[in-house]
């Protein structure tokens, strides 16, 4: 998890606010459960979501580029935190973010290929 | 065989034992009280240390408990069909047992291991210090530098706790009650009698601190334990920050009855006596809240807060420094 590099989801649009907070515009998908749901409920068709500072800073970190290790180093040295305290927050903070299919996470071929023959 | 060598050390204080350790090994697992518990400290991979202390009741020499503890190993390698190699009497320790008698061993089956048995006299209890490396990993410096330092503070005196970055004297005669370990939020609470003393520590000052003072932070962050009491605030320093003097006497029965649910919900009327600073260096929120129903309970805030160190200029070893609560009416 420390190794593999966050990736923003492309489909997923987003912009900056006047306070220099990220903004991320979530459309409702276009499933037939999505429809017949929102037939039922009210389901908006599009709903924004705001990060705050840090969230804001940890979303233009996941570039693909900067590994997990990497964020809790600069988000340690940004905040002056206990690296244990960022790590903790960040994976948590990113496995939300996975979960709402909003970040991806790259992992290194021969990592994946090394821990199947493990496995 | 990699030797394993660490630049950054910490002090680690917890239930009357006070160790160093490498900077970036952290509490993964704490239970237990002052009689009996453990300590699990993880790096970012692996555990690399393991404490676990109980009262000494009458037991045999160190040698015996060792003895016991290698035979056990032996059966547990055996019956997993498992290499074990185990060298006893390491000089890893000290020549000179600074209180009570220790052993230091060493064994390697699936990890290597340093381990330190000691009989710490002033507390009366038995620790068990476990040093974990792994397979080709030398830690035996690592693991010798953390035993020589490992001090036993005993019950009656002052005692260091210091974890995350939180390093505090608590004055003789409190027991640790709860600690709240949360990512961002550290919390400490004591008791002793009547009395309660409670140290907080709360990361990322700037962003909590942004568009509201102290105070403010202050009231809403402990809107719980303030909202039966009449509480004063008065500016004052601590260690060279700008804080807060906090006051509060309970309110009155009346007022108190008045509230909803007081019947189910009795709370303890306590009075207040605290403080809080802003420590910018460190990024960091500290609060001192001591609670006690007579005056003669009372704890010393000022006492209290000059055993708290908030940021790294001053020395890890010398935590009282020149500093100072001066309270300043406004």
């Amino acid at each position: 998890m420390l190794a593999s590099r966050p990736v923003r989801n492309e489909a997923v649009q987003w912009e900056r606010d006047e306070n220099g907070e990220v903004c991320i515009t979530l459309v409702r998908a276009k499933t037939w459960k999505a429809t017949l749901l929102s037939k039922l409920f009210y389901i908006p068709e599009r709903r924004k979501l705001v990060l705050d500072e840090v969230g804001s800073g940890v979303w233009e970190m996941c570039d693909g580029r900067t590994s997990v290790e990497a964020m809790i180093r600069g988000l340690s040295a940004q905040y002056k935190l206990n690296p244990k305290e960022s790590e903790v927050s960040l994976l948590h903070y990113l496995r939300q973010l996975g979960q709402k299919r909003l970040v991806g996470f790259l992992v290194e071929k021969d990592r994946v290929s090394r821990k199947a023959k493990k496995t | 065989m990699k030797r394993v060598h660490y630049e950054a050390w910490a002090p680690f204080g917890w239930q009357g034992f006070l160790l160093r350790v490498p900077a970036e090994w952290n509490p993964g697992r704490i239970s237990g009280d002052f009689r009996s518990g453990s300590v699990r400290m993880d790096d970012a991979e692996v555990v690399r240390m393991e404490v676990e202390w109980r009262e000494a009741q009458g037991e045999a020499s160190i040698s015996g408990i060792v003895d016991r503890f290698v035979e056990g190993l032996t059966k547990e390698v055996q019956r997993k069909k498992g290499r074990l190699e185990i060298q006893r009497r390491l000089p890893l320790a000290g020549d000179r047992p600074p209180e009570g008698d220790q052993e230091a061993i060493f064994w390697e089956a699936d990890c290597r291991v340093y381990a330190l048995v000691r009989r710490c006299a002033p507390s009366n209890r038995i620790a068990f210090i476990r040093v974990i490396g792994r397979l080709g990993e030398d830690l035996a410096g690592v693991a010798r530098d953390i035993f020589l330092a490992v001090e036993d503070q005993g019950r009656e005196g002052e005692r260091r706790w210091a974890l995350y970055d939180l390093l505090c004297d608590i004055p003789p005669g409190f027991d640790l009650e709860t600690s709240a370990l949360r990512s961002g939020h550290i919390q400490l609470r004591f008791a002793r009698g009547q009395g309660i003393l409670q140290v907080d520590r709360m990361s990322m000052a700037g962003i909590l601190l942004k568009e509201r003072s102290l105070q403010a932070w202050f009231e809403d962050f402990f809107h719980k334990e303030l909202r039966d009491l009449d509480v004063i605030f008065h500016p004052c320093q601590v260690r060279g920050h700008r804080g807060i003097l906090v006051s509060g006497r309970p309110r009155g029965r009346w007022r108190t009855m008045l509230s909803p649910l007081p019947l189910l919900n009795v709370r303890k009327r306590l009075a207040l006596s605290g403080c809080a600073w802003h420590c910018p260096e460190s990024n960091k929120i500290y609060t001192v809240l001591t609670f006690y129903k007579k005056e003669e309970d009372s704890i010393p805030v000022e006492e209290v807060c000059r055993g708290v160190v908030c940021h790294q200029a001053e020395s890890a070893d010398q935590p009282r420094g020149d500093a100072r609560v001066q309270a300043r009416a406004e």
